[in-house]
């Protein structure tokens, strides 16, 4: 009783000393996870008598609470077999929409585990991690609108469809190559 | 420190390899996607793979000697390590540094750690900043250098960083107060007549008389020769005793300790007798502070200075207290104590009867064991009765110097020294009863 006191009292003196930097990520950690949850329950309608949604909400905390433990990894594989096994029948932009949300958790997760909660970050800490971060996600973003349009091609996708597709690789490109441009 | 994957790269590579072989052998595209993100970050971490296998990081400066009120920038910088081939490394990437947090010492930050991305050579710079003197070892701080994906890292400590604080001090208020310079040169004014610069009187001229001593007013006036006589000028030797057995701390924490007192009191009596040209020495009774051999001059301040910043606060008393040196007769001796102790107590007498103009300096705080702080309102404990108590007892004691000729001066700043200053100087200048009479 009296470590888990402890453990509380160390958590809630985390949370007074937390950055308002770090502050921001991890609520925008929380955010994610949470909205990445809330799609997946939603959109596939499935669940084991709520027990993955409970299982996906303790994750949720625990990614939240120890970015740099396993937590998140195992979030993100609950939600991905969770996504797998039950989204058929879900459109294109809803692939994407789930895909470029996992991409999000996981780079939010590993930004927030760099640092302790308490650090500051530079002005120029910040631009790397919003610039390096936000270029993923766009990036995972448009891979994923790729992969969906390339598997679909064959089911009837017009040329012009298919010239889109090419586009968006192009800008894919041109976005790993300003990704690449960013590294401190 | 080298470097190695984060959780987060071995996420990555666990979860897209896992989706990715699902997805193949399932013939399952759905799983292909879920895999997606992984395997883009782990070409991103390939891209932004660290060309060094290892990098140095230290603590810039090592060592540094501030005042009392100043902050000092204290940076973690790193270097890449060059490789097997001798090549360059790439050296930019973000260094994060957490500086432990150290009693008296704030930092900005405020918490001490602090992120900064760019030329790994730029590092993170964090102030320092000592509350009070005295010597500090901030630092071993943790240290992690990772690139801007945070798929690598290397994670160590840098080394700690030595800060000594001189304490401030303010020059006394008050007179010399030195009742027999023993001397040959200096600023006070002896009993003795010769030469010097204070007018003792006007007489007619005798044989052996210097010119330049001629006093053409009075000469002209009175028509015989006249000249004047002075005193002759010298300095005087000043013994500062400190008694640091303990460190008796305030009635509040932020209140100065005893110890605050003391090297208050000696910082002040060392800089205002060697503004007289007085030859000052230190000596400490409880072995915290190094004695100081007597000198003067601007260098001995710096150096009762440089004595008083080493001073570890955090030193167990229980030492054999330091034999007293010798002293001449007439030597002026400021004793700094709390005065509880009934060591410091005799080592005064003593003092006073090898002839030592002696004063005894009272450094206990001046919020504890008084009546007043009974009303305190945070009482956990009969602390403070106990003090009452002791500040009883030690009355006696004070009243028994009293008695030895003892003048006992609770510090309470530069001014407190002044009335019993001005009162030696006086004594100095009253008439005394020839031996005999």
């Amino acid at each position: 009783m009296r470590d888990l006191a402890e453990y509380v009292g160390g958590l809630i003196d985390r949370l007074r000393h937390t950055s308002p930097e770090m502050g921001l990520l991890r609520v925008a950690l929380l955010v994610t996870s949470l909205l990445a949850v809330v799609i997946v329950r939603s959109w596939t309608g499935q669940d084991l008598a709520g027990v993955v949604l409970w299982l996906a909400g303790v994750l949720v905390l625990g990614t939240l609470l120890r970015p740099d433990s396993p937590f998140p990894g195992v979030l993100l594989a609950v939600l991905g077999l969770w996504w797998v096994g039950a989204s058929t029948g879900a459109a294109g932009w809803q692939h994407v929409t789930v895909v470029a949300l996992l991409g999000a958790v996981h780079v939010l997760a590993a930004q927030a585990g760099s640092a302790p909660s308490h650090a500051s970050l530079t002005p120029s800490a910040s631009f790397t991690m919003l610039v390096g971060s936000g270029a993923y996600v766009v990036v995972v973003g448009l891979a994923a609108l790729l992969v969906v349009a390339v598997t679909t091609v064959g089911a009837g996708y017009s040329s012009t469809q298919v010239a889109i597709t090419a586009g968006v690789l192009l800008l894919a490109g041109v976005i790993g190559g300003v990704l690449m441009a960013s590294r401190p | 420190m080298r470097y190695g994957p984060t959780p987060a790269l071995a996420r990555a590579v666990l979860l897209g390899a896992a989706f990715g072989t699902l997805g193949v052998l399932a013939g399952n595209p759905t799983a292909v996607l879920v895999a997606l993100p992984f395997v883009v970050y782990a070409a991103w971490a390939l891209v932004t793979r660290p060309a060094a296998d290892a990098v140095t990081v230290r603590a810039v400066p090592v060592s540094v000697a501030i005042k009392e009120g100043d902050a000092v920038d204290v940076m973690i910088s790193a270097e890449s390590e060059a490789g097997p081939d001798g090549e360059g490394a790439d050296d930019t990437g973000s260094v994060i540094a957490n500086w432990p947090a150290v009693p008296g010492v704030r930092f900005d930050p405020a918490d001490g750690a602090l992120a900064h991305a760019g030329p790994l050579a730029e590092g993170a710079t964090v102030t320092v900043e000592p509350r009070r003197w005295g010597r500090y070892l901030v630092g071993p701080a943790q240290v992690a250098v990772t690139d801007a994906a945070r798929a690598w890292r290397a994670a160590g400590r840098a080394t700690p960083a030595g800060i000594i604080v001189r304490p401030a001090s303010q020059p006394l208020e008050g007179a010399a107060g030195v009742a027999r310079p023993i001397g040959v040169a200096g600023l006070h004014t002896s009993a003795a007549k010769g030469d010097g610069s204070a007018l003792a009187d006007i007489r007619e001229f005798r044989l052996g008389d210097r010119l330049r001593r001629v006093n053409w007013r009075v000469t002209s006036r009175t028509g015989r020769l006249h000249v004047n006589e002075t005193h002759t000028d010298r300095d005087t030797e000043v013994l500062i005793v400190t008694d640091s057995t303990h460190d008796v701390p305030g009635l509040l924490p932020e209140q100065a300790t005893s110890l605050d007192a003391m090297v208050r009191a000696v910082a002040a009596v060392a800089q205002h007798y060697i503004g007289f040209g007085d030859r000052v020495s230190l000596h400490d009774f409880g072995r915290r502070v190094r004695s100081v051999k007597a000198g003067t001059g601007r260098r001995q301040v710096a150096i009762i200075s440089d004595a008083l910043s080493r001073i570890d606060r955090a030193a167990a008393p229980g030492l054999p207290p330091r034999p007293l040196p010798r002293i001449a007769t007439g030597t002026l001796v400021f004793f700094c104590s709390p005065l509880l102790d009934p060591g410091p107590l005799a080592e005064l007498v003593k003092l006073r009867r090898l002839g030592g103009e002696v004063i005894a300096v009272d450094t206990l705080p001046g919020s504890i064991g008084t009546i007043e702080s009974l009303a305190h309102p945070e009482r956990h404990s009969f602390l403070i009765e106990a003090w009452v108590v002791r500040r009883l007892e030690r009355e006696s004691a004070l009243r028994r110097l009293a008695d030895l000729g003892i003048p006992v001066v609770a510090w309470r700043g530069p001014a407190s020294l002044g009335g019993v200053l001005l009162a030696m100087a006086a004594a100095r200048q009253a008439p005394r009863l020839a031996a005999g009479r």
